[in-house]
């Protein structure tokens, strides 16, 4: 037990600091009327997570520790369903309603391609 | 030193959403992910009541929003594990997956609503210059 929690811990703390930085770097470049930061995080890490069950489900052999370390820890937390909803709200409470539709649907549909694109790929490999 | 607090709320917020998740697994099973929609929709609600606090009430420092905003509720929920689950029941389960997927979203932009609307709610208005 104890390697899988330092695992979803170091993971913990990559992808929270991941998900600040990029998602900094991202609004300060384009983010002016769309929070394509989170948008482009959840995508990209549903895209690895996918990738990373659909490896073991192709028979690669990785260590709990460090399968959970980085699709619990760091996918997990690199990724987040709080900014998402709290950013759509905001979006709507500005009177920005179709970004806010476009947002909340585009980042489900979106990650959902992007997790079966993960998948494919990774069983194909 | 702003990562040291991301990096702290970040291993609370996994490890939490990790023994939550277990605890759900074995109440429930793992026939419908009752955990990761518990686990959105409550770190939702809380986040919604400390952008709040922090950004428009004035009673959080920068650094504790950091610490359990972007590190605590960030890590705590997930967008990758829903999108995964998703997947799931979509192959095996096509409307008991199209349930869960706009179940989580509706009850999470519902409990993030309502995180806002009680931080404004319970805390009075203070000037920034307080």
């Amino acid at each position: 037990m104890l390697p899988l929690l330092l695992g979803i811990s170091a993971g913990g703390v990559f992808g929270a600091i991941a998900r600040y930085q990029l998602g900094r770097m991202i609004m300060n470049r384009w983010g002016q009327s769309f929070p394509l930061g989170t948008f482009i995080i959840n995508i990209s890490g549903s895209f690895l997570f996918c990738f990373l069950t659909g490896l073991l489900t192709a028979g690669a052999h990785i260590a709990p520790w460090l399968f959970a370390g980085m699709t619990t820890g760091f996918c997990g937390a690199y990724t987040t369903f709080s900014t998402y909803a709290y950013e759509t709200i905001k979006l709507a409470e500005d009177g920005e309603k179709t970004t806010a539709f476009v947002y909340v649907l585009g980042s489900v549909l979106a990650g959902l391609t992007a997790g079966w694109l993960g998948f494919m790929l990774s069983v194909r490999l | 030193m702003d990562y040291l607090w991301i990096g702290l709320g970040g291993i609370l917020g996994a490890l939490t959403r990790f023994y939550v998740g277990q605890l759900f697994t074995s109440c429930f099973g793992t026939a419908f992910p009752y955990g990761t929609m518990f686990i959105n929709i409550t770190g939702s609600m809380l986040l919604g009541l400390i952008q709040v606090l922090a950004l428009e009430r004035f009673l959080f420092s920068p650094r504790f929003r950091l610490f359990s905003g972007v590190g605590f509720c960030g890590a705590y929920t997930t967008f990758s594990t829903f999108t995964k689950e998703t997947l799931n029941l979509l192959q095996t389960q096509p409307a008991t997956g199209l349930l869960y997927g706009a179940v989580s979203v509706l009850c999470c932009l519902l409990g993030s609503w309502l995180g806002i609307v009680a931080g404004r709610w319970l805390f009075a208005r203070r000037s920034k210059s307080d």
